[in-house]
């Protein structure tokens, strides 16, 4: 009996390690592009993705960049006019996230700046074994700072959030920080969005912060109630900001006062998107709603398929929208019918936003036969992309 | 969603929301309520291990017990009748300690589910548990994510200083320590030999669990281990002395193993 008991005792202690073990992926694709490339950051890869093609320009510039630790990347790269900056949660188990900056052409690492508990460093790329803070017996250091959020690039400066709740603005081509604030308790999941003066960051912690794109000196901040992982949207004088409250604020950009709320059914997740006077957004329960850009009035809503945790596309009256279930949507901006007489079924779950690339849409999937898709606007499939193993 | 989800973990996840909102949005304060609660819960389960354990333990004592030993000692098919039908004869029920363990496994498999998903510290976290929460729990929208900061832990991340891992090796130890039978191995030396060395082989491997998955999971495992030793001590009298006696290690053992007039042979 106590050898079985014993047996039983291993069983169960292993099964729990497996099945509390940190899985590979702590989220789903990050994607950019311009007009000739998508750049896609998956687990411990970036890809560089000719859009004609479908075909891999370049692929891992980070080969075994801590030892056999390697970085992890899920945040959307920003990409600059010369530079392509990617986020990554940093070698497993460390926590310690690392921004590089590469040339978008070649994928050539420029620099990387490793953070830590201390603040960020610049390192001398590739990252020597130990350069970061991997923590004793590979045990994750007391604090947090991943890049989970997106980069956003503006005028030769890129802005990256960390899940310590600390904001950075990094020179693109030098990786040197300009400034950095450090928010309350909680992380930054969002993508910092600029205008042509501020810089505005929410955040987990409920608030939405505006600050001098210059300086980083407080303009104001915004107490919305609830957490705010999705990607504001700008247009004009507004700030479009969905919650987990299931609420969709409108801000003005100048004083951060509240112009109006439209409700959804749960959490909005993915940032709005604005467009011909209308503002599109979507909830975890499935919805996507179409409300009036001044005056928030609800134009209309309907509930396509799933789950929808990525933020809709929208072009040439067109709404895209994909949800965890993998079906891709096609709904008319006006009025919200389907574009197209089925979905798409892509795969996976479709929870990374999708990405218009010159005549291209493109979609990550998650946990899907291909990483990556390009479709035609009208829903022909242009290419697959799948990484070799 | 699974069963397993809808049944077992669903109800906890939306229990420790609950507890953080009504404890001040302290996780700590919800872990360590939810697990006094679970353990409250189970006592029954935990009454009819430890009556069964005892009863056990009497019965190797026993004069009866040891005179099989003695009689049967080398054949090692008959002394495992002999105690079965002693077993019998007493009422003692050989799966009696074990039946009520296995089936708190699914609930401390689901706690500790509940546990790491209620923590939800990156977007895939964070989404699973969007789909696990009840939507009449109020103002789930406001608490997420959860605090995860407590004194100098990140309840997230696993304790940096080492003071948990330390702390649930040495309450493990003594949980299970108090819970194998005195005599367990039932006269088998190589049999206790293994019993023996279960207590402080679990107590390192929960250490080891302690030291690579989040902090808030230990603090689980502390206070479930030290509600565990308190039930058995209000129940149970202990020998504090034994429980510390570190015979693992091949210092003299507590109890014989085997009756002293054999050993002499």
């Amino acid at each position: 009996m106590p050898r079985k008991l014993l047996f039983l005792s291993l069983i169960f202690t292993l099964w729990l390690t497996a099945c509390g073990a940190q899985t590979p992926s702590s989220s789903w694709p990050g994607l950019a592009a311009d007009d000739q490339r998508a750049y896609l950051a998956f687990n411990q890869q970036v890809y560089a993705i000719d859009l004609e093609t479908g075909k891999p320009a370049w692929a891992n510039p980070f080969p075994a960049t801590i030892g056999s630790n390697t970085d992890h990347f899920f945040a959307d790269p920003g990409l600059g006019s010369e530079m392509l900056i990617v986020g990554s949660e940093g070698p497993t188990s460390s926590h310690s996230g690392v921004l590089y900056g590469l040339d978008p052409a070649t994928g050539q690492q420029k620099w990387c700046l490793a953070f830590d508990s201390k603040g960020a460093e610049r390192q001398k790329c590739p990252l020597a074994e130990g350069g970061t803070q991997a923590g004793l017996f590979g045990i994750a250091p007391p604090s947090d700072n991943r890049i989970i959020a997106g980069v956003t690039v503006d005028n030769g400066v890129a802005y990256v959030g960390l899940t310590n709740g600390a904001m950075y603005a990094v020179e693109a081509t030098s990786g040197q920080v300009q400034w950095h604030f450090v928010t309350d308790i909680h992380a930054l999941w969002a993508t910092p969005v600029v205008s042509t003066d501020l810089v505005f960051v929410a955040s987990l912690d409920h608030k939405l912060y505006a600050r001098h794109r210059d300086t980083g000196e407080e303009a104001w901040t915004e107490d919305l109630g609830s957490s705010i992982a999705g990607t504001p949207a700008l247009a004009g004088d507004l700030l479009y900001v969905g919650t987990f409250a299931g609420k969709l604020h409108a801000l003005d950009t100048r004083t951060g006062q509240e112009k109006w709320v439209a409700q959804a059914e749960n959490w909005v997740w993915g940032g709005p998107v604005v467009a011909e006077g209308a503002v599109y957004f979507t909830d975890i329960d499935g919805n996507v709603f179409a409300v009036d850009a001044q005056s928030g009035t609800q134009k209309w809503k309907v509930k396509p398929g799933d789950v929808l945790r990525a933020a809709p596309l929208v072009h040439a009256g067109v709404l895209y929208v994909g949800d965890k279930s993998g079906k891709l949507f096609a709904l008319n901006a006006n009025d919200g019918t389907s574009k197209w007489p089925a979905p798409i079924e892509i795969g996976g779950q479709l929870l990374g936003n999708p990405v218009l690339a010159g005549d291209n849409i493109l979609i990550t999937s998650y946990q899907g036969a291909n990483l990556l898709s390009a479709y035609s606007p009208e829903g022909l499939l242009k290419w697959p992309f799948t990484p070799s193993k | 969603m699974q069963l397993w989800d809808i049944f077992i973990t669903q109800p906890m996840v939306n229990s420790l929301m609950f507890l953080y909102q009504l404890l001040f949005n302290n996780f700590t304060l919800s872990i360590v309520v939810f697990t006094v609660l679970v353990r409250a819960l189970t006592y029954p389960l935990t009454y009819q291990q430890q009556k069964a354990t005892k009863a056990l333990t009497e019965l190797q004592q026993s004069d009866r017990w040891k005179k099989m030993q003695e009689k049967y000692g080398k054949d090692r098919e008959k002394m495992s009748q002999e105690q079965m039908k002693l077993m019998q004869e007493a009422g003692v029920n050989p799966f009696g300690s074990c039946l009520p363990t296995l089936i708190q496994f699914p609930i401390l498999i689901g706690l500790y589910q509940a546990i790491t998903r209620a923590m939800a510290v990156s977007p895939l976290q964070l989404l699973d548990l969007s789909q696990q929460l009840y939507k009449f729990l109020p103002n789930a929208a406001t608490i997420i994510p959860l605090d995860n900061k407590f004194l100098w832990l990140n309840l997230g991340l696993p304790d940096p200083y080492f003071v948990l891992p330390l702390l649930v090796v040495v309450t493990s130890y003594v949980q299970s320590k108090m819970m194998t039978p005195a005599t367990g191995g039932a006269g088998d030396p190589q049999m206790q030999q293994t019993t023996q060395m279960m207590g402080p082989m679990m107590a390192v491997m929960f250490g080891w669990i302690s030291l690579n998955f989040p902090s808030g999971l230990s603090i689980y495992f502390v206070v479930a281990n030290l509600i565990g030793v308190a039930q058995y001590a209000l129940t149970t009298p202990v020998d504090w002395k034994n429980i510390f006696s570190l015979d693992f290690l091949g210092l003299p053992a507590r109890a014989p193993a085997v009756p002293e007039k054999k050993k002499k042979k």
